[in-house]
């Protein structure tokens, strides 16, 4: 029996220990918080390690724990009131189609400034964001680990890439703004 | 979102690869000829590029160290578990098997059903130990059997249950062959054949008939416990899973063909 615990010990952190990046970058980008992104991953990876007899080998495990994270994520925000605000989506929507051309001095694009504009994105914008942008996943694999359908994806991502670029404008627009270099 | 002079919705689609072939000459036409569409799409590029710089962000104590000690935790306290399951199964099984040889000197039949779903809970909490660790039929089904078992160990991957081993147990004279099974939710099945024809059942919760053989269907500690026989052999299939899935799996084993079984 013990032996059969340390092939699994060992399966898993071959499998899993790898997207452990993966995870804590989702995990704080989801939380905006380092302390509780450390508990997130903890408990994404005590969850994982626990049922990983369910995880069916073959399939991609950074989507499994991912998957783990966001319902970890959400049951936190159940349990604590004081969880990110909840945002009229609708105040997202677009400015008119005749103003869109967007002022591309892309080198004041920094990348802290993009960081800013994510986090002032509402979580479930920002969750789909991160997860098909930034982990690169499908749209059918963020579909499965929103546990929502594709066309949801679709249309907050779309409404996230327009908030983004109106915040990333609305920044340069800033009176007084560094021309910082994009890549410094 | 799109109207009929700007498709921004569908420049988004073409720039994710998402929009149909029929629909992609006339963004690309459209593109060529619009000054504002095109911006929009540099945005987007730009905007991917800029999100795909991020830095990965540092974690200060060293993140698969902390997660690897978290894990030790994990696995001292599993063992601690496991280790305190084994003594109270050890004394539950150890308790089954007085009173089975007790009914037996006194000449009652112990509760087969019963005996059967202890056993199935017992392997739920992880004990006790199978004497084999073997994840193909065939190869068990050769381990048992050089055990003295009477047993045909059946391939129920089709099923959605992986065999996981088996074990061999004497009870009242009878020598009675486990093979165990465990789903993707990990959920335990149990299949038992007692050799000798001589076994008698208590009164069935219940009993089937299908492909002329006769099912005996009991509900033991929330399991439910199917018997049937194939000739000198009584089966037994135990789960805690609905009733009807635990009969149905029951029927279709003793429905495989060649499934009589010959004492050894």
């Amino acid at each position: 029996m013990e032996a059969r615990e340390d092939k699994r010990r060992s399966a898993f952190e071959a499998v899993a220990l790898p997207c452990a990046a993966a995870v804590h970058r989702f995990s704080l980008r989801l939380t905006r918080d380092p302390h509780t992104a450390a508990d997130l991953v903890q408990e994404v990876f005590l969850r994982a390690y626990r049922s990983f007899d369910a995880f069916r080998t073959g399939t991609d495990c950074r989507a499994w724990l991912l998957s783990i994270a966001y319902s970890v994520f959400i049951n936190m925000h159940r349990k604590d009131r004081r969880g990110p605000p909840i945002v009229d989506l609708a105040s997202l929507e677009s400015e008119p189609p005749d103003s869109i051309e967007w002022d591309l001095r892309r080198d004041v694009w920094t990348r802290a400034r993009i960081e800013r504009a994510l986090f002032e994105l509402p979580e479930e914008i920002r969750t789909v964001v991160l997860l098909v942008l930034i982990e690169e996943l499908t749209y059918e694999e963020a579909a499965r680990v929103l546990g929502c359908p594709l066309g949801t994806v679709r249309s907050r991502l779309f409404r996230g890439r327009r908030a983004l670029l109106n915040a990333l404008r609305d920044q340069v627009a800033e009176p007084g703004m560094l021309a910082l270099t994009r890549k410094q | 979102m799109s109207d009929e002079r700007h498709p921004i919705t569908e420049i988004h689609a073409w720039h994710d690869g998402r929009l149909p072939d029929d629909e992609r000459l006339a963004v690309s036409t459209h593109l060529k000829g619009c000054a504002a569409c095109r911006s929009e799409l540099e945005g987007l590029r730009a905007l991917d590029a800029g999100l795909q710089e991020l830095e990965q962000p540092e974690h200060s104590l060293g993140l698969e160290a902390m997660l690897r000690a978290r894990l030790d935790r994990e696995d001292a306290r599993r063992l601690d578990r496991r280790r305190l399951r084994r003594l109270l199964g050890a004394t539950a099984l150890g308790a089954t098997i007085v009173l089975a040889a007790l009914l037996a000197r006194r000449g009652q039949e112990p509760d087969w059903p019963a005996l059967a779903a202890t056993a199935h809970a017992e392997l739920e909490r992880g004990v006790p130990r199978l004497d084999v660790e073997e994840s193909a039929p065939q190869v068990l089904q050769q381990r048992l059997r050089a055990r003295g078992a009477t047993v045909r160990v059946l391939d129920l991957a089709m099923m959605g249950f992986q065999v996981i081993g088996g074990s061999v147990r004497e009870v009242n004279r009878h020598r009675i062959a486990l093979v165990v099974y465990r789903n993707a939710d990990g959920r335990i099945l149990l299949c038992e054949m007692f050799a000798g024809g001589d076994i008698r059942l208590p009164p069935p919760l219940e009993e089937r008939r299908s492909g002329g053989i006769d099912f005996s269907v009991y509900d033991r500690v929330g399991r439910t416990a199917v018997f049937w026989r194939e000739g000198e052999v009584l089966c037994a299939l135990v789960s805690g899973g609905r009733r009807e899935e635990v009969v149905a799996l029951a029927i279709a084993k003793a429905k495989v063909p060649g499934s009589a079984l010959k004492t050894r």
